[in-house]
């Protein structure tokens, strides 16, 4: 289990991270999402041990990081920009990984560059970024490692590998609770494959909740109500509403029956219950915290 | 490499990486740096050797020991200026990542301590350079044995210079390290670097610069803190080695201290490079700096170094004006805090910042400067009072005996000048005499602090009126009664006007019980006098006297030694050396078939006085009974000329190149005059300070044998006035009348002239002295 306490991280002048406080369970897929600078690589980088925290304490089950190479060894960072040495192969860099991560795979590492189609024998400065990401993924599945951070990794990657990325994801935190963080500054990106999300803002989590239960707390509902019925009065927690023309839309707290039948209740000329996409649920919520998240993400 | 090897290393896999493993992997990604050393340290070693026995094949005669130390010293210059680029390259190249944010992600996160790291890429860095040398020097040595020069080689010189170039490299990699680790990008940690090596002695160098520009008195070389700041530098150091040339005779120069300081200063480097290595947050990368105190170390030392040379520069290229210097200040000192400021920074909108530390800056160099420039210290209007001081410690020229060649002591050129930096080291290595006894200090000081006298003249031809002083600059340091040690460089007045003080230092015990005091190194050295100058016009006369043996030679030292020190001080100031002499002293002698052959010759040119009549004697035995009188004989002599000046009063330039023109005439006679310029010759006519002199009787050995012989034994020539300490100054229009005596030269066959005078007494002199000043007075005040 990850447990940050009110850890802060400055650098000269900027405040890049701000009394973060954040829990993060083994076996989660943990998203990390947030606008450029929000410190969602900063708390990576903490969590990776690179850095150290100004203030306030870091644990991964009950350990420190900073220099802690039994804590270490368990987790793997992969870089927004991962660097590899200069005219090396996949394989030198395993093997490089070999003597350092003692749960290094190297069959796992031969298989599973075999199923990406990735040469293991060529130079990696001639890999596309694409590649080079997909290399690093590999590695850090083949490192054994029982956390995994991801620093933008899915920036890259074409739709069928993202997919085949979530899926090794999926598996791995299912057959020994894996547990990977995922920053992004893209909500869309995680949406299918994050059980759990962090919002950063500024330094500072704006929001950290378990995705079903941000699923069952609200709904979105699209309609067209009779002449004279008034949405608003059908006693609905209304966090956002759109209308265009007759046809209006609302996304409310509650669950979906409710929200479905006090619409209902108003006889509507048409009505359709919609999933909640990722992205809605946070406009929903930081709406409320008085943050136009669209300006942030759209 | 295939995929099976590659699964073998599974199982070592298990205990983390090793400190062993990680150094094989850091030089194999760095392959190329042990490579370079390779091809570096073979063509400085092998390949040299080869080349010399290329070329000197045929004959093998050419080696000897002294051959190869030159080679030696070769290797040794190639292999430090290799050292010296390989240490900075490697320090450069294994730390790199430290300062590239991609690469101090990607190190730090992975499971191994940051020690490790550290640890391993020392190692490597030593590794890449110690593989390459050792195959290196196993091969010169091969090659050497293959040539035949091994026989000639001190292998213990060898090693220790081998084990020098081991030591300086790892220093000079630590403290490229250091540097590595304090910077966040290159140009930052090559700054470090150059401030590392370069800081102190810059600092030392601008504080001499500083001092030798606005002190009149200041003197070099006598400053501790000057000394021990231009030294302050391990690049200073191995450079001095590395170049101030091996000796076959007293081997290297190193010496215990450069060892055990060395050593010292490598661990106290490389534990501090490690502590800023853990201390170092990974986030610094990229940044100039890695640590936010260095900030002003790094900056504010070179914003006032620059600013102060800023203000040298325009001071002295204006004319030496205070305006310029203050305006060269601001704009130095402006210029490189901001070039800083923005360099910190990475950021030209930097500018904008930092102004009030700009003023600070103007200020404090402005003071620095205005220190010197003002002299509120009173470094130059110190002056030494008598019952203040100790002791005095001079320097050969204020006795004008020449007398480094009467006493060679402390000082070995071999010995280790690099750690002797105190003022008692100056004193030593300057060869100073020591003066304690009361009397003596105050004649010195006295004689010290007498104010110079300026004379002057008017040249005959162009009419310029020429100022001279009779003034010496003498490296003096003072002990003052409570120990502080003061050096000067003094400007005083010569011995003519101190006289007195000058008969009491030369006749003092001090004075004699300090001659003739040498190193060790001549005890056992062969001497005998080697060369006679009798002290006539080209008379100079080479010959080994009689061939002698060395136990006469040794007698011959040792009989004049004991004269000379026994010598009044009346008779060193005022009496006229009967002839000079140099001494010859040398290590070993070998007859062969051109002569003999010395090895490691020494000279000393003495001076032999009247008071001396054993040493007169021996002359006489070695070289001949007219040794000292041979070109004086008569029977040469064609005539001699009385000179008188002109009875017209002197009323200044215009009637002298009158008289000077109205006599001048065409050369006709085959006459040399050493002494004056071939248009400057006028026949019958001749100028002393400014006065014609005509010439009047003219006396003839037919006619004037007598007379001729009378004069001659009154007189003097030229050269020997010039070597009576009291009329260092001689001026020639003080002797009324002179003589041009014209001999007629056996081995050429044509005439000399030589000029002699009847030395006036001490009063006389003084008087004509006093004469001259008021005419030169006279002249400037009528003139100018």
């Amino acid at each position: 289990m990850i447990v940050t306490q009110n850890v802060s991280k400055k650098f000269n002048d900027v405040l890049a991270l701000n009394d973060i406080s954040l829990n993060i369970n083994k076996g989660a897929i943990f998203g990390l999402v947030g606008t450029n600078g929000a410190g969602k690589s900063t708390l990576l980088r903490l969590l990776s041990g690179i850095y150290k925290p100004d203030t306030g304490v870091l644990t991964i089950d009950g350990q420190t990081v900073w220099e802690n190479l039994e804590v270490k060894r368990r987790l793997y960072y992969i870089s927004d920009e991962q660097y590899f040495f200069a005219n090396t192969t996949p394989l030198e860099v395993a093997r490089y990984y070999l003597n350092i991560y003692p749960n290094f795979d190297i069959q796992r590492f031969s298989s599973l560059m075999e199923g990406f189609d990735l040469p293991q024998l060529r130079k990696v400065n001639t890999f596309s970024k694409g590649m080079k990401k997909q290399l690093s993924v590999i590695l850090g599945l083949s490192a054994g490692t029982d956390y995994i951070f991801c620093d933008e990794t899915f920036d890259g990657l074409d739709p069928v590998m993202r997919n085949t990325v979530k899926s090794l994801f999926a598996a791995e935190v299912a057959d020994r609770e894996l547990t990977p963080i995922i920053a992004s500054h893209n909500l869309r990106e995680l949406e299918d494959i994050c059980d759990h999300v962090g919002l950063l803002h500024k330094g500072g989590v704006l929001l950290e909740k378990d995705i079903d239960d941000m699923k069952l707390g609200a709904g979105k509902v699209q309609c067209v109500l009779p002449e004279g019925a008034d949405i608003n009065a059908l006693g609905l927690n209304i966090v956002v509403q759109e209308n265009r023309g007759s046809l209006i839309t609302i996304i409310a707290r509650g669950t979906h029956e409710e929200i479905a039948a006090r619409v209902a209740s108003a006889n509507p000329i048409f009505m359709e219950v919609l999933p909640l996409t990722l992205e809605e649920f946070f406009i929903m919520e930081t709406e409320v915290a008085g943050y136009d998240l669209k300006k942030l993400f759209i | 490499m295939t995929l099976k090897n590659s699964l073998s290393d599974k199982q070592s896999a298990n205990g983390g990486v090793t400190l062993g493993q990680l150094t094989a992997k850091i030089i194999k990604r760095h392959i190329w740096l042990p490579l370079l050393a390779l091809i570096g340290f073979i063509l400085n070693l092998p390949v040299m050797t080869a080349m010399l026995w290329n070329v000197y094949a045929d004959n093998a005669s050419y080696f000897n020991n002294n051959r190869v130390e030159e080679l030696v010293q070769v290797f040794q210059v190639g292999s430090s200026m290799i050292i010296i680029v390989g240490a900075a390259l490697a320090a450069f190249t294994l730390f790199r990542y430290l300062q590239v944010r991609q690469q101090v992600d990607f190190y730090h996160s992975l499971p191994i301590r940051r020690e490790k790291y550290f640890a391993a890429n020392m190692l490597a860095g030593l590794l890449v350079f110690l593989a390459p040398y050792a195959l290196a020097h196993l091969l010169n040595l091969l090659m050497m044995a293959m040539a035949g020069i091994l026989p000639y080689l001190v292998l213990a010189d060898y090693v220790q210079f081998v084990l020098l170039n081991i030591l300086a490299y790892m220093l000079m990699f630590a403290l490229t390290t250091l540097a590595m680790m304090l910077a966040g990008s290159m140009p930052a940690a090559l700054k470090i670097l150059v401030g590392i090596y370069g800081l102190a002695p810059a600092v030392g160098l601008l504080r001499e610069l500083l001092s030798d520009v606005f002190y009149s008195h200041y003197l070099y070389g006598a400053d501790v803190l000057n000394n021990l700041l231009t030294r302050a530098s391990v690049l200073v150091r191995y450079c001095w080695i590395s170049f101030s040339g091996y000796d076959w005779e007293y081997g290297t120069h190193i010496f215990w201290q450069d060892w055990l300081a060395g050593f010292v200063l490598l661990v106290l480097t490389v534990a501090a490079a490690l502590w800023l290595y853990k201390k170092r947050s990974s986030e610094c990368a990229g940044s100039t700096l890695a640590f936010g105190w260095q900030r002003p170390v790094f900056k504010y030392p070179y914003v006032l170094l620059c600013g102060c040379l800023g203000g040298i520069m325009f001071y002295a290229i204006g004319n030496e004006n205070l305006f310029w210097l203050y305006f060269g200040v601001v704009i130095a000192t402006t210029f490189f805090a901001q070039l800083l400021e923005i360099f910190i920074k990475s950021d030209f909108r930097a500018i904008r910042r930092g102004w009030p530390q700009v003023g600070i800056c103007i200020v404090l160099v402005s003071a620095i400067l205005g220190y010197y420039a003002f002299d509120i210290g009173k470094f130059d209007a110190w002056q030494a009072e008598a019952d203040r001081v100790a002791a005095v410690h001079v320097e050969g020229n204020i006795l004008s005996l020449s007398y480094d060649d009467y006493r060679y002591y402390g000082y070995n050129p071999y010995e280790n000048s690099y750690w002797q930096f105190g003022i008692d080291d100056y004193i030593k290595e300057h060869n100073m005499m020591s003066f304690a006894e009361p009397e003596n200090v105050a004649a010195l000081v006295s004689i010290l602090n007498s104010q110079p006298q300026q004379y002057g003249y008017r040249e005959y031809e162009d009419g310029d009126y020429y100022n001279w002083s009779s003034s010496r600059w003498v490296e003096v340091v003072y002990t003052l009664d409570n120990g502080r040690q003061v050096a000067r460089s003094v400007n005083c007045a010569d011995i003519f006007e101190n006289a007195d003080a000058y008969r009491v230092l030369l006749g003092s015990d001090e004075w004699q019980n300090q001659l003739f005091m040498y190193n060790d190194e001549l005890d056992d050295y062969g001497v005998f006098p080697a060369e006679l100058n009798n002290l006539g016009i080209n008379d100079a006369h080479y010959y080994e006297p009689g061939k002698m043996t060395a136990a006469e030679g040794k007698e011959f030292v040792q009989v004049f030694t004991e004269e000379f020190a026994a010598l009044s001080g009346e008779e060193l100031l005022t009496g006229v050396p009967v002839a000079n002499i140099t001494l010859h002293f040398y290590e070993s002698m070998e007859e062969t078939e051109y002569g003999r052959d010395y090895t490691n010759s020494w000279y000393m040119d003495v001076s032999v006085y009247p008071g001396m009549p054993r040493t007169i004697q021996l002359i006489k035995k070695y070289y001949g009974d007219d040794a000292l009188t041979a070109n004086q004989d008569l029977y040469r002599l064609v005539s001699v000329v009385e000179y008188l000046p002109q009875p017209t009063e002197y009323t200044g330039d215009v009637t002298a190149k009158t008289v000077y023109e109205a006599a001048e005439t065409t050369v006709t006679a085959d006459v040399y005059k050493p002494y004056e310029s071939e248009t400057g010759f006028v026949e019958g006519v001749t100028m002393r300070n400014g006065i014609p002199y005509k010439s009047g009787r003219v006396l003839t050995p037919a006619n004037n044998a007598a007379e001729i012989a009378e004069l001659m034994k009154q007189s003097v020539s030229y050269g020997r006035i010039d070597l009576v300490r009291y009329y260092d100054i001689w001026q020639e229009a003080c002797a009324v009348p002179y003589y041009e005596v014209t001999y007629k030269d056996d081995a050429e066959g044509r005439l000399i002239c030589e000029e002699r005078y009847i030395i006036p007494d001490e009063a006389e002199y003084k008087q004509m002295m006093e004469q001259i000043k008021r005419q030169d007075a006279a002249y400037e005040n009528q003139n100018y």
